[in-house]
């Protein structure tokens, strides 16, 4: 087996004991075999389980969060790891093309003038307006990005990193003035919106991102061998056939898509898609064709487990997932950047 | 065009997979057996209701806001704060009922109540006499303690007909405070400024709603006769002494008598049902100011 099969499949059965590890955690006391037989009656229909809460607490609180904890962590990291290739840039994240700060304002927006005015608790068929408005801000907010850098057919890639400081800064500015004018409960929802929960997870949201991550995993991971030209240099890249004025609008739209789903149901939470890809780039080298599907199932596992210490480390309560992803994920990074000479495989 | 195809009959089956989930709704528990109710309270207001309408002893679990009183506040498990409360904890409290205030809600958070069973009773909460009373109401409905509602109700217009009438109205602003940097004063609007008006006074930060900082100048032209702390921060400041070194504070009437009031929090801003026992504590502070 390549070193790529077998490091995929290690992830994959790392991904497979978690989720019923997962499921067995939690504020409230059940066993696995009780979480078990709960899925399976749920699943085949026939055995309708006796206590309703026990029920609820598994079908429609645990298993939602810990698939959406999956495929978020999931979808921020294959789209970091593809931000990354595209600007050739080892710090490029989801705030480089305005994703984060452009949805941190339309919440800042929602959190603290709709409030009153439009209702933040006002829903569009279960979802909350809060998630709605958060997607669309950051969509345009990239969608402004991308339009500042193009030039003529072309989209310079650079201008698109100067447009993105700019467009971050002024959004920031827009936050900074929002919090001003925030009560003290407002105030306290953005910084928790800031630092990221999977608390609201639903079989709605748990939906609407298996959507949005199928879309950018079944574009982005063909994408290994453009990435890999890439590396070499835009002009290169082109003289081996890639089209990468293609290249480019498909990953800023499908990362955009799938972080933008990511932050509108689950906050802001921060450093998955540098921290995930980099890591991965440590042990394993470069070449993308590993580093994609890799990442993906590594960004999974990573707000898994995350998400797992954040709703059992302090029972009842709960804490902010943004901590523990940093936590995790920020030692991690630094242990292999000080060993790196020692770990690079090739 | 075999990948659009693809795409297109994944999000179809998403979608059908999501309605049919959509369509099943968990029955409400039956309680054909009477038993206490099992409470949950996520706000330090509607805990002190139920603990004045005696139902002290149904509370399993509470929030982080629920600061009075000690008795309940030290043995019962705390859940977070509203805004960043996990539907899990609250479940494992196995509750029956859960009283919420509307404001900073999280609608996921009642959905997910809900699937499980629990009934959740949101309380839009006003800040007024009206509005507290109101509160008293809707909890004593679900809790069925009508008798102890209008008792808790009359007591707090009792508490209200004996605060008296000041020669003036006393000028007096709230500072909401965590440490000397960064001090916040309450506007048009605020529970601590619908207080001070109860209390026979005037609430001199007016020309703006909710809380806000306020420049130094804006605070020596406003000019207040007595400033209005929560207890734990006028303490974390360093007492009156330290206030007096904040070059603004220094300036202004109470600065120069030393008028600093702290009060407990919840006591002050709550509007729970001590909100008369609250308005008379301040009318009988204003009384010491000036030349009563």
């Amino acid at each position: 087996m390549s070193k790529r099969n077998l490091l995929l499949t290690f992830l994959f059965l790392a991904v497979l004991i978690s989720l019923p590890a997962s499921l067995a955690m939690g504020a409230f006391d059940l066993s696995f075999l009780e979480a078990a037989q709960i899925i399976w009656s749920k699943l085949s229909g026939f055995t309708d389980f006796q206590d309703q809460r026990l029920a609820a607490v598994i079908w429609q609180i645990r298993l939602p969060r810990v698939l959406l904890s999956l495929m978020v962590g999931a979808s921020l990291a294959i789209s970091g790891a593809a931000l990354q290739g595209l600007f050739r840039n080892p710090l490029a994240d989801p705030s480089i093309i305005g994703i984060s700060m452009g949805a941190a304002l339309s919440a800042a927006v929602v959190i603290v003038l709709a409030d009153g005015v439009l209702a933040a608790n006002y829903s569009m068929g279960g979802i909350s307006f809060l998630a709605v408005a958060t997607f669309f801000g950051a969509l345009i907010t990239t969608f402004l990005i991308f339009r500042i850098a193009k030039e003529g057919k072309q989209v310079n890639v650079m201008n698109m990193l100067l447009a993105g400081i700019a467009i971050n800064a002024i959004a920031a500015a827009g936050v900074g003035l929002l919090t001003f004018l925030a009560d003290n409960e407002e105030l306290r929802t953005l910084t928790f919106w800031t630092l990221g929960s999977l608390g609201g997870a639903t079989w709605l949201s748990v939906g609407v991102l298996a959507i949005s991550t199928f879309f950018s995993l079944y574009f982005l991971l063909p994408l290994f061998k453009s990435f890999n030209a890439l590396a070499l240099g835009e002009q290169e890249a082109a003289y081996m056939g890639v089209n990468t004025e293609k290249l480019k609008l498909k990953v800023i739209i499908f990362s955009a898509l799938a972080i933008g789903t990511g932050v509108a149901f689950c906050g802001m939470i921060s450093f998955v898609g540098l921290v995930v890809p980099h890591i991965i780039r440590l042990i394993f080298g470069g070449d993308y064709r590993i580093l994609l599907p890799t990442s993906a199932l590594g960004g999974g596992l990573l707000l898994c487990w995350a998400d797992n210490l954040a709703r059992t480390a302090v029972i009842p309560a709960e804490l902010p997932i943004g901590i523990l992803t940093a936590l995790f994920g920020a030692p991690v990074f630094l242990y292999l950047i000080l060993n790196r000479k020692k770990l690079q495989v090739k | 065009m075999n990948r659009f195809l693809v795409c297109f009959l994944f999000v179809i089956s998403i979608l059908l997979a999501c309605n049919s989930q959509a369509d099943k709704h968990v029955d409400e528990l039956e309680s054909t057996e009477v038993q206490p109710l099992r409470i949950v309270s996520l706000a330090g207001a509607l805990t002190e209701t139920v603990y004045s309408l005696g139902k002290a002893d149904q509370l399993v679990g509470i929030d982080i806001t629920s600061t009075y009183p000690d008795s309940i506040t030290a043995s019962l498990p705390k859940l977070g704060h509203i805004s960043s409360i996990n539907s899990e904890g609250v479940l494992s409290m196995r509750p029956d009922i859960v009283f919420v205030l509307k404001k900073g809600l999280r609608q996921e958070l009642v959905q997910q109540l809900k699937a499980a069973g629990v009934t959740v009773k949101v309380i839009d909460q006003e800040f007024s006499i009206n509005g507290t009373k109101q509160l008293i109401d809707t909890i004593a409905e679900t809790l069925q303690a009508k008798a102890a509602a209008d008792s808790l109700k009359a007591k707090i217009d009792a508490d209200l007909a004996k605060v008296e009438a000041l020669s003036s109205a006393k000028r007096a602003l709230f500072i909401y405070a965590r440490g000397a940097g960064n001090m916040s004063v309450g506007g048009k609007g605020t529970a601590v400024a619908q207080l001070i008006q109860l209390a026979g006074g005037v609430n001199v930060a007016n020309d703006f709603e909710a809380y806000k900082p306020l420049t130094a100048e804006a605070m020596v032209k406003a000019d207040p006769e007595m400033i209005l702390f929560f207890q734990s921060a006028l303490q974390s400041m360093g007492g009156p002494k330290a206030l007096n070194q904040i070059p603004a504070i220094a300036q202004t009437k109470a600065g120069a008598n030393e008028s600093f009031v702290g009060m407990d929090g919840l006591f002050m801003a709550g509007f729970g049902p001590r909100v008369g026992e609250a308005a008379l504590a301040l009318n009988q502070q204003f009384k010491t100011v000036g030349n009563e």
